[in-house]
């Protein structure tokens, strides 16, 4: 049995998370401390959703958008068997978002979102910035802990007001990545710029 | 595309949207009533329809139940004066729509499988929106067949929906929060149960019994297997929508067997089975090659209480018809008339019932009616105005009715629009006369 499942199933029976390895079982020397158990478990979720989404046939078929939703849908769907568990270990953590125990789970998440922030750009769904640019995977991890600060407080049956927020916070990061008003304005301005720069407009 | 990012879920927002309404409406009577007093202006009818367009522009951002609610009460209660009830009429079709992924993750919610293990083929791209859900086209053991999926959060909002929609029928009814309760909960109560897809279900298998005994009926076959509170899945039926065959059938004998069908079925719903179908919108019927009515969408369904049933349809029978002493009985069962009425009072709402009567039953009282008499619409509309201008019955006392009968009006004011839109000559049996029972 897994560390993950034992570190579970405690949870389960005792109704409390444990507080020493030994807590958990006598066997699992090469874990230093619970909250190894615990950073690993964070990165599973990621790393399962991830392949769950890329054995997925529809996946490779979705625009970068629908990539994004299909993949928060499925790591929500993950960490609900976890609820209970999960819910004790947020509250134990002062700014938990920022806390190691999400360490992994942050940088399995990140080479996700880079891959997609590539697509999305290759497609024309994201826009290249430049300077910006280098801020959107931070814009991608902020929109995830929204969703998942949102899925921990709902109490709506089957959790399905989490589903909307899904959608509503991707539908705002990706219109907000995409080209608009500003792009457009700014590459006006950089012609309008040139133009006078070589002297043209003579 | 028009994803649903657009539809303001907090009630804050849609409070703001209301709010807005609320102020354009009081601008729109403003520039009404300051036009009028330099002698020109906007006619009455005109400003409503104005207003209609405000509202209108309004409740269509915020789809889902808002805009049910708000097109039940155009069209059941007369409510909202005609300009209103045909912009909402028109809303039924336009609303939001689920994204790809969010389709599978409703999937893998409510059957924990995804579409594609559950169908042999399945479409991501829905075919058809409505104001709860949208329909999806899939392929099971060379059948095709209609998928519903509802949008999520929609029975979760009725309650904030109607609290929201009611200051503003209350405000133009003139009426308090109480008067009104009751009718309240009856539409809360029938727009929980349609967001329950495992209700219709057995909505549609009650409609299938009925439909047995009539063949000129088609119900499709639902999947019990293939669906839950969320999905919903059912044969497709081909066939054109009965908004089609209205505007292009040109043969009078080809309407009048799809009216007739729709009549005997109606009839047989009501008078068998003490359920029916309570949302006869031409939207939820489909008109097959073969000249028969699909019928679509039980999610609205009513049943009425036995002794509602016998007061109510005991109006057609003569002798009760003929004794003022029972008659007086009957509506005060029926909540038209009450013990605490002034003379006054009792004889102005025992003459309007007494001439509500004799309009909804005159056609059931003759044998074969004509609904594209044109004499008839208009004495609905005079009546409709009549009462509508009328003063006395803008106050607490003027809503009445038992909560029983609204479902049920709204079902025979929509299959007679839907009779006269076909300009249908028909005939109803009247042999259920006989087993009502006072």
């Amino acid at each position: 049995m897994t560390a993950i499942l034992q570190y579970r199933n405690f949870v389960q029976s005792n109704h409390q998370l444990p507080k020493r390895i030994t807590d958990i079982s006598n066997d699992l020397n090469e874990y230093s401390s619970v909250q190894d158990i615990e950073k690993l478990i964070w990165k599973d979720y990621a790393s399962e959703t991830l392949d769950q989404c890329v054995d997925d046939p529809a996946f490779g078929e979705y625009i970068a958008r629908e990539k994004m939703l299909a993949y928060v849908f499925s790591l929500v769907q993950n960490m609900q068997q976890d609820e209970q568990q999960i819910s004790m270990q947020i509250p134990n953590q002062i700014n938990w978002w920022t806390s190691p125990l999400l360490k992994d789970f942050k940088l399995e998440y990140s080479s996700f979102v880079k891959v997609l922030i590539e697509e999305g750009q290759e497609r024309g769904e994201i826009q290249k910035r430049p300077f910006i640019n280098k801020v959107y995977p931070e814009l991608f991890w902020n929109c995830l802990l929204s969703v998942l600060a949102f899925w921990s407080k709902d109490d709506s049956a089957h959790k399905e007001q989490t589903d909307v927020a899904v959608e509503k916070w991707v539908n705002l990061l990706f219109d907000i990545l995409a080209p608009n008003a500003i792009d457009s304005a700014l590459d006006l301005a950089q012609f309008m710029f040139k133009r006078n720069f070589n002297g043209d407009s003579k | 595309m028009e994803t649903q990012n657009n539809i303001p879920v907090s009630k804050v927002a849609r409070a703001t949207k209301f709010f807005k309404a609320g102020v354009k409406m009081g601008g729109n009577y403003a520039a009404h009533y300051t036009k009028k007093a330099f002698g020109g202006g906007d006619s009455k009818e005109e400003l409503d329809r104005k207003n209609a367009e405000e509202i209108f522009n309004v409740l269509s951002q915020l789809k889902g139940t808002a805009l049910k609610i708000a097109q039940m009460l155009s069209v059941d209660t007369g409510v909202l004066p005609k300009a209103y009830a045909e912009k909402f009429a028109s809303a039924q079709n336009n609303a939001m729509r689920l994204s790809g992924p969010l389709v599978m993750n409703t999937f893998k919610k409510y059957t924990d499988q995804s579409p594609h293990d559950l169908y042999d083929s399945f479409n991501t791209e829905a075919i058809a929106a409505a104001s709860i859900g949208q329909v999806h086209e899939a392929y099971k053991d060379g059948k095709r067949l209609a998928v519903k999926i509802q949008y999520p959060g929609v029975a979760d909002s009725i309650h904030s929906d109607i609290n929201m929609v009611k200051p503003f029928v209350l405000r133009y009814m003139g009426v308090s929060a109480d008067a009104v309760q009751q009718y309240v909960e009856e539409i809360t109560e029938r727009l929980v149960e349609e967001t329950d897809y495992v209700k219709e279900l057995s909505n549609g298998l009650d409609a299938l019994e009925v439909a047995q005994r009539h063949p000129r009926i088609i119900i499709p076959e639902y999947y019990p297997e293939l669906s839950n509170q969320r999905i919903l899945t059912m044969d497709w039926l081909e066939g054109i929508s009965l908004n089609d065959f209205i505007q292009n059938e040109t043969d009078q004998e080809k309407r009048n067997i799809i009216a007739q069908a729709l009549v005997d079925f109606f009839q047989d719903q009501i008078h068998s089975n003490k359920k029916f179908h309570a949302d006869l919108h031409p939207g939820n019927f489909l008109v097959t090659e073969d000249l028969k009515l699909g019928v679509i969408d039980f999610g609205c369904s009513k049943v009425l209480p036995p002794d509602f049933y016998n007061h109510y349809f005991s109006l057609v029978k003569e002798d009760v018809l003929n004794n003022t002493e029972l008659l007086k009985k009957v509506y005060l069962y029926l909540d038209f008339i009450r013990e605490t009425d002034t003379p006054d009072e009792e004889k102005m709402y025992f003459d309007i019932t007494n001439r509500t009567v004799e309009l909804i039953s005159r056609p059931l009282r003759v044998d074969s009616f004509d609904f594209g008499d044109e004499q008839y619409n208009l004495d609905l509309q005079n009546f409709g105005d009549e009462l509508s201008a009328n003063q006395d019955l803008k106050n607490n006392n003027a809503a009445r009715g038992s909560k029983h009968a609204l479902f049920l009006h709204r079902a025979f004011i929509g299959l007679f629009g839907i009779m006269y839109n076909l300009k249908a000559t028909v005939s109803f049996d009247r042999n259920f006369v006989k087993n009502v029972e006072l």
